[in-house]
């Protein structure tokens, strides 16, 4: 990028309002502690800013029903005002709200932990922010065990019809 | 170290684009920030590529759907010495990874021990070493060689380390790469060992649909100009097996109805392109 263009991307930083969030990697002795007996799936940081309007940040999760997920949230680094949220994503965009952290107190670890049997193929992780909150991070973890249950039921009864 | 953002300013109708920070991967259909800034300045979003599962997890699911263990599907341990090539590095790297959790997953242990010098040579051939070397994890493999809940602990803690170094040195480029061959290799496993009229083991392997969206949409937007020149015939590859996915009546949906013919197709694409990660 040419100085210019440099000038322009520094200015539109600050009459945006956007202020870069904070946030350190988790230790992964620290990541094994929080997700107790569930096998590390994946995990992603996101960075809270500062911002003069409210800000909606979204990402997606594609899941397995023969699978248990246990979805951990480190809150030790995100601000007040936040509130976690957990769709299942449906049909034509059909969203259903299954997990708000504003209904669920905080784990010793500071972790909002959510559980969850026979999950949807996708979902939506939602971190709501106020206009004017401070900047800050949150940690998401997923963990996972076998369903051994679903594993037989699939087993037993898939979901596939072969036509020869 | 810690992430940085990619923020992308549409200035009003001159269509000007400019990042501050660097790059993750951009996925359109996820926006992450939703606002509307002052003035000038029309939007504001940053975007990410959607996480991808383990690879151990993929593995678990297709043992757990009845696929046998057989020593043919495996890639040969010795040839990781002729993986010169850095994409193909990056990709056996993540074959090898794929074939070491079907052997412990099949508790074959004397199979899955051969698997850690080509896993240390790709590792370290591609900049991965730290993730093998941390706190002497091939040492640890060997010890608990013999205790299946202890080496799945231990495959399952070499995906933190490894996601760690990702996070923490802005390697996730390489890591689609890594992620693409451990994948390809458990659909080969399930390629080539299903039974054509188990339901179960076909269905392990339609499930992966969702996942294979969300690798190509990550691998389009990888900016690597070192992986930029194998990127293509990958991802064209994938948009092979992905085509006939797309082609599954109720692939999306809670009951699919899949053709002999199609099974076969997706076989034949899966088999091809792990031929050709694999071939030196």
């Amino acid at each position: 990028m040419n100085k210019i263009g440099s000038l322009i991307v520094a200015l539109l930083i600050l009459a945006t309002g956007v202020v870069q969030g904070q946030c350190e990697e988790k230790d992964t002795q620290e990541i094994k502690k929080l997700l107790g007996n569930y096998y590390y799936d994946s995990s992603r940081i996101s960075d809270i800013y500062t911002y003069n309007r409210a800000q909606t940040q979204e990402f997606k999760v594609r899941l397995f029903n023969a699978s248990i997920y246990n979805f951990v949230f480190d809150a030790s680094d995100m601000p007040k005002g936040v509130t976690i949220k957990l769709f299942e994503l449906g049909k034509k965009g059909v969203r259903k709200e299954i997990y708000n952290s504003k209904n669920d107190n905080l784990t010793r670890y500071k972790t909002y932990t959510h559980r969850v049997v026979n999950p949807s193929k996708k979902m939506a992780i939602v971190y709501d922010v106020p206009a004017g909150t401070e900047m800050g991070c949150i940690t998401y973890i997923l963990g996972f065990v076998l369903n051994p249950e679903m594993v037989e039921q699939k087993k037993k009864k898939p979901r596939v019809i072969i036509n020869n | 170290m810690r992430r940085l953002f990619l923020l992308y300013f549409i200035i009003g109708s001159t269509g000007l684009i400019s990042c501050a920070g660097e790059t993750e991967v951009e996925d359109i259909d996820e926006v992450l920030i939703d606002t509307m800034a002052v003035d000038s300045v029309e939007t504001v979003a940053a975007f990410h590529a959607n996480p991808l599962p383990s690879p151990l997890q993929i593995a678990m699911l297709f043992q757990s759907a009845g696929l046998p263990y057989s020593e043919q599907v495996v890639n040969a341990p010795e040839k990781a010495n002729g993986y010169d090539n850095n994409f193909k590095a990056l990709l056996n790297l993540g074959v090898y990874s794929a074939d070491l959790t079907y052997c412990v997953l099949n508790e074959q242990q004397a199979a899955a021990k051969q698997y850690l010098k080509p896993l240390e040579l790709l590792a370290e051939q591609t900049g991965f070493g730290e993730v093998y070397h941390h706190d002497n994890n091939l040492e640890k493999f060997e010890q608990s060689i013999d205790d299946l809940d202890s080496m799945l602990t231990f495959i399952s803690n070499l995906q933190m380390h490894a996601d760690h170094y990702v996070n923490h040195n802005d390697e996730h480029e390489k890591a689609y790469i890594i992620f693409t061959g451990a994948w390809v290799e458990s659909m080969y496993f399930g390629a080539s060992l299903k039974d054509a009229e188990d339901g179960g083991a076909i269905g392990s392997l339609l499930e992966q649909a969702d996942i294979l969206r969300d690798l190509i949409a990550a691998l389009s937007n990888v900016e690597d100009g070192l992986l930029k020149d194998d990127l293509p015939n990958l991802i064209a590859q994938l948009s092979g097996i992905d085509e006939v996915f797309n082609a599954i009546e109720g692939i999306d949906g809670d009951e699919v109805v899949v053709t002999t013919a199609q099974i076969n197709a997706l076989t034949e694409r899966i088999i091809a392109m792990r031929t050709s990660i694999v071939a030196p």
